[in-house]
């Protein structure tokens, strides 16, 4: 590909001075779509092992000619705070805020959000509280707070297993998740969360996108199949990225890609 | 706790502004101009984060205490935009440290650098001190020998993937004293394939350590080098990780001598696996980063340039001459 065909990278830091997120900004190498896309990315060591598949993700819908901005909520990656002072309460403002970024840096007013994990959640409750998204793309979303929790003691507890055991959490207010703090409030928060089809009604164009392994694996999120027409289900078969891997590999489903890049280029030609 | 004087800046810099990087820059009142500033390495193919966000916490942490940081995504990795050229990492690597410390020198002034880095950022740390007199030390954490040196010798037979270490530490020094490890074997659950191979090999390293097909292995050679410069290298490893037996192997009585001499640290971090994955080990690593880069910054290199070329002679094939001429192609790309 010629050097002119790549998108414009931007690494920027956005939003208020206390509360500054990071972000990279993806500008189409050519025609431009009318509608931005925001990344939202899972949490935690989910965040590190999905980091290359949304970046690639990021660059793909941009050569589509999608403006893309994949950013970090408050206390992860590169944003500022301290992972232990997240909250789900700050990461819906932080989408806020990434949406009010992008609009500003493109001047569209249409706006996407993807989601993957919690990040999809996450997406999906700023949707309803905005009620200004066009579209959603959903993949592998966590439904279920509290099995998303469950899923991760049984992790970490797995994890310890393999190596040695270390002293306790740093204060009692603060789980320790595969070297993320987690504090109780938050616990409490994601416990809270509960989606169901109905929850995203609010956007206009619904992909909920679902990862399984084997062909005969069942739909873990049947509640989430459509109930209206707007509403796209797909079921790819992909590995689960954001799992630890033995090798420390770090995966990138194609298949997902191109679905999610397919899709949005259909909605919005 | 709150780092919040400090100042974050997003940086694009190298060959047609493809790298991503963050510099940390310590509040005003904090800054010392004549610390170095330290380079962050990734850590494998994780992103400039670091695994479980490690060298975010560092960065800030060296920042509060007056050290401008700066860590940053090689090409390919993380965010930055993978390379136009067919340049090998080993050599691509040590080009964007170099691109990353220019930028620094252009955008702070600073031209004394401490690089920092986790598995294979430590080996780019320890080639990039070996190429470049501006870098006065090196933090390597679980630094990966065995895959460093000797070609040669890394049949399957005697240097197995890191797994089976991996594996072979785990069952070699918790699983025999675990007694779920116990009940698991005998209630057919343990993957007796990976048992067997793991121990086969921690047997034979225990009964016949590798042998050596030369008298002194790369790695010491870099050792002895590196500290005719004066060039401070800390070597920090996770006490849970079969990388520690790998550096003993290829350090050699070199290592050895030059620890106990006190021009090379080896620092064995306590209840640790390889990737700090509690926060816990990520306390006690961040203590000891903190402690390492602040010896390292008060040792007293050459200043003048004729000083670090002379220094330098003999590092690389070619001398001084050809360093002069890596520098100068390096600063050209801006």
């Amino acid at each position: 590909m010629p050097v002119s065909a790549l998108p414009l990278l931007a690494p920027v830091y956005f939003g208020d001075v206390s509360h500054s997120l990071f972000g990279c900004y993806l500008e189409p190498p050519s025609a431009w779509r009318k509608c931005a896309v925001i990344v939202c990315q899972p949490l935690g060591h989910e965040y590190i092992n999905c980091h290359r598949a949304l970046r690639q993700l990021a660059v793909r819908l941009s050569e589509a000619g999608f403006p893309v901005l994949r950013f970090d909520y408050f206390g992860c990656g590169d944003s500022s705070g301290d992972c232990k002072e997240g909250s789900v309460t700050q990461w819906l403002k932080d989408i806020s805020t990434a949406i009010a970024e992008a609009r500003r840096r493109t001047g569209l007013e249409q706006v996407c959000l993807v989601g993957l994990r919690l990040g999809a959640s996450l997406a999906a409750l700023a949707a309803i509280e905005r009620r200004d998204v066009d579209s959603l793309v959903l993949w592998d979303t966590i439904v279920s707070g509290q099995g998303y929790l469950e899923d991760l003691f049984s992790l970490h507890k797995e994890m310890l297993r393999f190596r040695p055991k270390p002293r306790g959490p740093e204060s009692s207010n603060n789980l320790d998740i595969l070297g993320f703090p987690m504090s109780l409030d938050l616990c409490r928060e994601i416990e809270q969360i509960q989606l169901t089809p109905s929850s995203w009604i609010a956007a206009k164009n619904v992909l909920v996108i679902e990862s399984r392994q084997e062909p005969s694996e069942g739909n873990r999120n049947d509640r989430l199949r459509p109930v209206e027409g707007s509403l796209n289900f797909q079921s790819v078969n992909s590995p689960k990225i954001w799992l630890p891997r033995e090798d420390g590999g770090l995966l990138v489903p194609n298949q997902v890609l191109q679905s999610i890049v397919s899709w949005l280029c259909d909605t919005h030609s | 706790m709150r780092h919040s004087q400090l100042k974050e800046e997003a940086a694009l810099f190298g060959p047609g502004r493809s790298l991503v990087g963050i510099v940390a820059d310590p509040p005003p009142a904090l800054r010392r101009h004549s610390h170095p500033a330290v380079i962050v390495l990734n850590s494998g193919i994780v992103h400039r984060v670091g695994p479980g966000r490690i060298y975010v916490r560092i960065a800030r942490e060296l920042a509060e205490r007056g050290f401008v940081t700066m860590r940053f995504d090689f090409s390919g990795i993380g965010d930055s935009m993978a390379r136009q050229d067919a340049l090998p990492f080993k050599k691509s690597a040590i080009c964007e440290t170099q691109n990353a410390m220019e930028y620094l020198r252009r955008t702070r002034g600073i031209d004394r650098f401490i690089c920092l880095g986790g598995c294979s950022g430590a080996q780019v740390s320890l080639d990039a001190a070996g190429c470049d007199p501006r870098i006065i030390g090196g933090i390597l954490i679980n630094f990966q020998a065995a895959e460093a040196g000797d070609a040669e010798s890394q049949d399957a037979e005697s240097q197995p993937d890191i797994i089976t270490r991996r594996a072979a530490s785990y069952y070699w020094d918790r699983a025999l004293g675990d007694r779920k490890s116990w009940y698991r074997f005998l209630t057919g659950q343990s993957d007796y394939r990976k048992l067997i191979r793991a121990l086969q090999y921690r047997l034979r390293r225990r009964l016949a350590p590798p042998a050596r097909t030369r008298e002194t292995s790369p790695l010491e050679a870099d050792l002895q080098r590196l500290a005719q410069r004066n060039v401070q290298m800390a070597f920090l490893c996770s006490e849970g990780d079969p990388l520690l037996d790998d550096l003993r192997d290829a350090g050699g009585a070199v290592l050895e001598q030059l620890h106990t001499s006190g021009k090379i640290a080896l620092e064995i971090i306590p209840r640790s696996d390889h990737t700090f994955s509690s926060r816990d080990d990520q306390r006690r690593l961040l203590a000891v980063v903190v402690e390492r880069v602040g010896t390292i910054s008060t040792v007293q290199m050459p200043t003048s340039r004729d000083e670090l070329l002379l220094s330098y002679r003999g590092a690389i094939p070619g001398g001084a001459a050809s360093m002069g001429r890596f520098v100068k192609e390096v600063s050209d790309e801006y």
